[in-house]
């Protein structure tokens, strides 16, 4: 079987049809696969509310990195490459292809050096995190699903009462 | 907690500090800090800890020294072929105190609040940790054109036409925001510059 059918096969049983998702700017089709698919396992849609999937988050990233400077976005690019090794040289297969339990693993496995990050997966698992974090924050699924902000409002700026305080023309 | 008062002068060093607190959400400083892992366990903290982030900022008066000072890098230049500037910043042994006198005081406000330290800074000239900057004091005011650059009324000594008005005319940094400074300094040089220019002296 070739990594293509691999990935289409995952994608179709884990994650999100590749057609399903928007067009990128920066991340091809193969990597913002995965990129949603790891952003939706560190926020995931759970009882409580819905995750970073459908608040778009890999949107966030994929705009945020494609007005990055090149050197972030090789990091991005490598950062996503190192995930995958870590797949195929723990279970040969692609990432997405895995099990959940083995996706999870691998998650845990970078999860547990956050403190004190080594290799480049390491590395880019703490940004993508900070990122997934950041976007599922700033979406209006995060404010308002998540957080439950629901009165988008500004407060009421009444103006000074004192009339010995306004300025004399 | 002596630094935090004007009319409360500290033996240790001179000069006074203000404390900037603030509270917010920021589930990604939390996350990073503090919450480690991934899943629901951790979209559930990020909000069970949302908005009970506090922080504390100190900001401390930096006084005049001829050792902080900004002059032109003699090697390095932008690609105009301008030189660079170079900052030249220097901590006394003032500064430091104070410094020191500043993490005690946050010690302090967090255990009146309620709160535990859990650990404490080492303070030494060195390990001065700086996260943010006002920048200030790069065309100083003074009545010496060899240790200044503009006069009293933000008028450069060397070129009679020549006016500043932003945080650079600072002789030394206060404890404070410099904004209100700038607005009272740029108030005052419009009033004098319009009062010369009725004179016809501009």
């Amino acid at each position: 079987m070739k990594r293509r059918e691999l990935i289409q096969i995952a994608s179709a049983s884990l994650a999100l049809p590749l057609h399903a998702l928007e067009p990128t700017k920066f991340f091809t089709v193969e990597e913002y696969a995965l990129l949603d698919h790891l952003c939706e396992m560190i926020l995931p849609s759970d009882a409580d509310s819905p995750g970073a999937r459908q608040a778009g988050v890999r949107r966030y990233i994929d705009i945020t990195v494609f007005h990055s400077g090149a050197e972030t976005q090789q990091r991005w690019r490598d950062g996503l490459a190192a995930i995958q090794s870590l797949a195929w040289n723990r279970e040969s297969k692609d990432f997405l292809a895995l099990t959940k339990q083995q996706q999870e693993a691998i998650l845990a496995l970078l999860a547990g050096r956050e403190s004190n990050p080594g290799s480049d997966a390491e590395h880019f698992f703490l940004a993508l995190k900070r990122m997934t974090i950041e976007g599922f924050f700033l979406s209006e699924t995060g404010q308002r699903e998540w957080l439950g902000h629901r009165q988008h409002t500004f407060t009421k700026f009444a103006g000074c009462a004192h009339t010995d305080h306004l300025v004399k023309p | 907690m002596t630094g935090l008062y004007w009319d409360r002068p500290s033996k240790y060093f001179e000069g006074t500090y203000q404390i900037q607190c603030a509270s917010g959400v920021q589930p990604l400083q939390l996350a990073i800090r503090n919450l480690p892992g991934f899943g629901s366990s951790l979209k559930r903290e990020l909000r069970e800890y949302n908005a009970m982030h506090v922080n504390m900022n100190m900001q401390g008066m930096l006084g005049y020294s001829a050792k902080i000072f900004t002059d032109l890098d003699p090697e390095r230049e932008d690609r105009f072929g301008v030189p660079l500037p170079r900052v030249h910043l220097h901590y006394s042994e003032s500064d430091v105190a104070m410094a020191r006198d500043m993490a005690a005081t946050c010690e302090e406000l967090i255990r009146l609040s309620g709160g535990q330290v859990h650990s404490t800074p080492q303070v030494s000239a060195q390990t001065l940790v700086i996260d943010g900057n006002h920048w200030a004091g790069s065309c100083r005011m003074g009545t010496d054109p060899k240790s200044s650059v503009v006069n009293t009324e933000c008028r450069t000594h060397d070129v009679a036409n020549l006016y500043i008005g932003d945080a650079s005319v600072f002789a030394h940094y206060p404890e404070k925001n410099p904004t209100l400074s700038n607005i009272a300094l740029a108030w005052r040089t419009s009033d004098r510059l319009v009062e010369r220019f009725r004179k016809g002296e501009v």
